[in-house]
């Protein structure tokens, strides 16, 4: 065995010995540091985190409970106790219907949820996949696919939104392809950049010279080291999403009525502004909420992962 | 001052991180005669980098000289103001760095980047300045001077960048050339024409260099005394050949044994055990003992003082020429 | 095919070329000649070295025998060319050392996790197996199963690349590359990994293609060695006879430049000085420079061997230079 040690012991324990002083030295005294975390882990990304997380977990929350259970039936009309202003029972108010705007609200949070996170998780798999071979490939496959990325760059999402929904019918999940096409070319540039800056990396070349195959080099290899950079931007392409799933509803190119979401409920909102101007409140707070914590949690994630 | 050009006395480097405070350059003393040509030899992260920027005022931020002098010329350089040390830096003591892509502004032509340094320490006129400019080409051994001061970096080898760095170091006849391992990033036969520039512009121009390297061949060409640093401090000094014929600290002699010559083919190297410890670690009085064989108790708990050995060959060890002999000095 | 050859690397008649767009938008492209028509072989067990300056492509033909870049001419390990198809047999029988620690090892994947990739690769053993392995190799290379799920970061440069020798070696390869794999380290540093090398290269069978600028860690550690410039190999030989009596003009320009530590080792100054003319296409290389051109050396000589067998010269001590005027 190569003795790495070429001298005597003594001098392999001294240096073991001033090792774990200097070891122990150094815990004890960031230990007492630690304590003046507030103001430095705000700028370090933690507490942003954590303000986030909270938030949007609380949004979260509201929206899988109202799978199984809201505070009153969301869509039930009932003329009596209609444009109702909020009070204890009814935490909104109710609408021109009737209807409970709160519960609304929450049924909203879930279709809204639902419809931006399969977009964005959907989009990123195919931006991936793009991303890394084009990246990785180079070539005439990568100028093709590029050229097609930027030509769908290039138009307005609204367009290829109406387009896609007068395809397709009108169903409640039509507005995801369209919002697919809109995320797939942000992405891909991102894992592509991210692939073009590793696939000449020194350890790439060791994988190769292993033996490793392609698939392999992208997916164990150069994936995990670019998904930081993607992460960040998942995040804030959610709060994305949700701003465009709610203006696609707006327009009423998204999610049919009755079925609640939260752009269909402001512009319901929008034309009894007069009479019943507490019925946009619910979804318009949830919105500003969900996406200045997504915001937050894209901060802080870039913050601690990417600095 | 005397003979001295520079006289460095207790010179301590710490860097500030984290809330921290680390000594890059722990207390070091030394002088560079006038006309003489000294070296620092080390390895990474034993301060002689720091040394020198120390010297230029280079320092960033976070990393201050915080104990110490450096007398150069008769003047502390701590106590300088800004505009002395304007004076100072870039004509009567220059520096080379390693790179000198990075140090050329790619953007400039040669004549203009070289002509510079007159420019920003005196009034000459537009005539004098490119005569110097290019004598200092011509003493730097381009070939062509008046070609090579309308081109551009990029359009120059490496060698002929360094060289064109070595002019911009001379042009104002410095009295301290401070070389920053000038040659590491060139070519063997490159480094062999740089470092006999740099010994011709000594004996010709009695500037004086201080040159740092890692690399103790390159230190022997032309260096007559060198400093061996670890760590942050200096271990050995003296002149060169004593140094290298007769090393008694134990890093120098680890030091030398680990360099492959052509009687040692075929035989292990007596490498150093360990590795060279980060700034951030806590380090004994001598920061050497936890790799040194012949390190005892009194190494991890008193500081070695300076030792005589003989003229000019200083050590810093508890050790002496033969064995463990506690607090004595000795000569040889 | 595995039938054991006697040479594990043979080399011929490579060259590798680029095309070079020029500077301008209606400058001529060029063609810069990488490596031009070398060629060598490297026996079973040996340790060959390379050497020569920046741009004389000894890094280019390390890539190219691992199969990195695309070349003419042909390249065999242990008899198979390099091919997509081969690749998983190829790579059994060749591996490589780099010169950056650092960035040669994925700084995401821990210790363990990058040793046992080769075997991975090459569908070897079970995750048990495979950690055993991994962990006798950390061994081998003087660290010890601790370091098996610490992250590159955490390790010096020294430790690193044993970590990357250790991972060149998991698969017993026939034939390892090492391009510069010192010269990134301390010198005490480098002087364990030359120990190492050295070690394990007696403990374990494989040749070496040992590529580095260094000439005196070439000379310690190789049996043969080539010099090379700009393209060409100008001199081969074993590594006793070329640092001895060096034949090639460049050769001995290049070892008298190498700043020595001891007295009497450096080779008397050459005339490495301001030769300089025009240089001629076709022509010897180092024509420009060379103090001993003539008119012949206007005609690019061939690699022919000094020493040939017929002058009773000792098997295997043969001596290449190209040069119609060598130093005899």
């Amino acid at each position: 065995m190569v003795n790495a040690v070429n001298s005597g012991v003594p001098g392999e324990l001294k240096r073991k010995k001033v090792e774990n002083a200097a070891e122990k030295a150094r815990r004890e005294k960031k230990g007492h540091k630690s304590k003046n975390a507030s103001v430095s882990s705000w700028v370090t990304g933690d507490a942003e985190l954590r303000i986030g997380l909270v938030v949007v977990g609380f949004i979260v929350a509201l929206g899988i409970l109202s799978i199984f259970y809201t505070p009153f039936d969301v869509y039930e009309m009932n003329t009596s106790i209609r444009s109702q202003a909020p009070s204890l029972t009814h935490f909104f108010g109710t609408d021109n219907f009737g209807r409970d705007v709160f519960s609304r609200a929450m049924v909203g949070a879930r279709f809204t949820l639902l419809v931006s996170v399969s977009t964005v998780l959907l989009a990123a798999v195919i931006s991936i996949i793009l991303g890394l071979v084009c990246g990785y490939a180079g070539g005439m496959l990568d100028e093709i696919v590029m050229r097609v990325i930027d030509a769908i760059n290039s138009f307005p999402s609204i367009l290829i939104a109406l387009v896609m929904v007068s395809i397709l019918n009108y169903g409640k999940l039509t507005i995801i392809p369209a919002l697919v096409i809109m995320f797939i070319p942000s992405f891909t540039r991102i894992v592509r950049t991210g692939t073009l800056q590793y696939k000449n990396a020194d350890f790439v070349l060791s994988n190769k010279v292993f033996g490793d195959s392609d698939v392999r080099i992208l997916f164990v290899h150069i994936l995990p080291n670019i998904y930081p950079l993607l992460l960040s931007s998942i995040v804030i392409g959610l709060s994305n999403a949700i701003l465009a799933e709610s203006s696609m509803s707006y327009l009423g190119l998204g999610i049919q009525p009755p079925i609640p979401s939260w752009g269909r409920m402001l512009k319901e909102a929008q034309d009894i502004i007069f009479s019943t101007p507490w019925a946009a409140l619910a979804p318009g707070l949830m919105i500003v909420v969900t996406i200045v914590g997504l915001n937050c949690i894209g901060e802080g994630i870039r913050k601690k992962y990417l600095s | 001052m005397g003979e001295n050009i520079l006289e460095v006395k207790h010179m301590t480097v710490t860097l500030y991180e984290n809330g921290e405070e680390y000594k890059v350059v722990n207390r070091i003393s030394f002088t560079v005669g006038k006309g003489e040509i000294v070296g620092i030899v080390g390895e990474s992260g034993c301060g002689k980098s720091m040394t020198a920027l120390a010297l230029q005022d280079l320092l960033k931020n976070h990393i201050k000289v915080t104990e110490g002098s450096m007398m150069f010329d008769g003047r502390d350089l701590r106590k300088v103001t800004p505009a002395e040390r304007r004076q100072i830096n870039g004509k009567d003591m220059t520096m080379i760095f390693q790179e000198p892509m990075t140090s050329l502004n790619p953007l400039h032509r040669i004549g203009r980047q070289v002509g510079e340094v007159l420019q920003l320490h005196g009034s000459y006129s537009h005539a004098e300045i490119e005569k110097r400019t290019l004598e200092a080409l011509s003493m730097a051994g381009l070939p062509d001077p008046a070609k090579t001061m309308r081109m551009y970096p990029h359009e120059l080898s490496g060698g002929m960048r360094q060289r064109v760095m070595i002019a911009m170091g001379i042009i104002a006849s410095p009295k301290l050339l401070i070389a920053d391992e000038p040659t590491t990033a060139l070519d063997v036969t490159t480094q062999a024409h740089v470092l006999e520039l740099l010994q011709r512009i000594n004996q010709q121009t009695g500037t004086a260099v201080l040159l740092i390297s890692h690399d103790l061949g390159v230190i022997n060409k032309i260096c007559s005394r060198v400093l061996v640093m670890y760590a942050g401090k200096i271990v050995e000094q003296g002149r060169t050949e004593d140094i290298l014929r007769n090393p008694i600290h134990p890093y120098t002699k680890g030091l030398i044994a680990s360099i492959p010559t052509r009687r040692m083919k075929g035989v292990p190297l007596a490498s150093i055990p360990g590795r060279v410890p980060p700034v951030t670690e806590e380090k004994p009085p001598c920061p050497f003992a936890s790799r040194c064989d012949k390190a005892d108790k009194r190494c991890f708990t008193e500081y070695p003082g300076r030792k005589t050995i003989s003229d000019e060959h200083i050590l810093w060890c508890h050790i002496d020429k033969t064995g463990k002999k506690p607090g004595k000095q000795s000569k040889l | 095919m595995n039938n054991k050859c006697e040479e594990i690397l043979e080399i011929a008649h490579v060259t590798n070329r680029y095309r070079d767009s020029g500077a301008g938008f209606f400058s001529k492209s060029k063609m810069t000649r990488v490596l031009n028509d070398v060629s060598l072989t490297i026996h079973r067990d040996e340790i060959f070295g390379l050497v020569g300056e920046s741009g004389c492509g000894k890094s280019t033909l390390g890539k190219a025998v691992l199969g990195l870049i695309p070349f003419e001419g042909q390249i065999r390990v242990n008899g198979m060319e390099y091919s997509r198809k081969s690749r998983l047999e190829f790579t059994r029988c060749v591996q490589a050392v780099f010169q950056d620690p650092l960035s040669s090892l994925n700084p995401r994947r821990t210790i363990a996790a990058t040793l046992e990739e080769p075997l991975l690769a090459h569908g070897i053993g079970t995750p048990q197996s495979r950690r055993e392995k991994a962990i006798e190799m950390l061994e081998l290379v003087g660290l010890d199963g601790t370091y098996a799920d610490r992250l590159p970061r955490e390790l010096s440069g020294g430790q690193r690349q044993r970590v990357c020798i250790g991972a060149a070696l998991m698969i017993d390869p026939e034939l390892v590359i090492a391009d510069e794999a010192t010269s990134a380290l301390d010198v005490s540093v480098g002087a364990q990994i030359l120990n190492l090398f050295q070690e394990i290269h007696d403990r374990k069978d494989f040749a070496m293609l040992f590529i580095s600028h260094n000439l005196n860690v070439v000379y310690y550690l190789c049996d043969r060695i080539a010099v090379m410039y700009r393209g060409s190999i100008v001199e081969m030989g074993d590594a006793e006879s070329l640092y001895n009596s060096p034949m090639h003009p460049y050769t001995r320009t290049l070892l008298s430049a190498i700043p020595e530590i001891e007295e009497g080792d450096t080779l008397s100054r050459y005339g490495y000085e301001e030769t300089r003319r025009e240089a001629v296409e076709g022509g010897c290389d180092f024509y420009h420079r060379c103090p001993f051109a003539t008119e012949e050396c206007r005609k690019r000589p061939d690699l022919t061997d000094v020493l040939p067998p017929e002058s009773g010269a000792q098997k295997g001590r043969e001596h290449f230079v190209r040069c119609w005027n060598p130093v005899l």
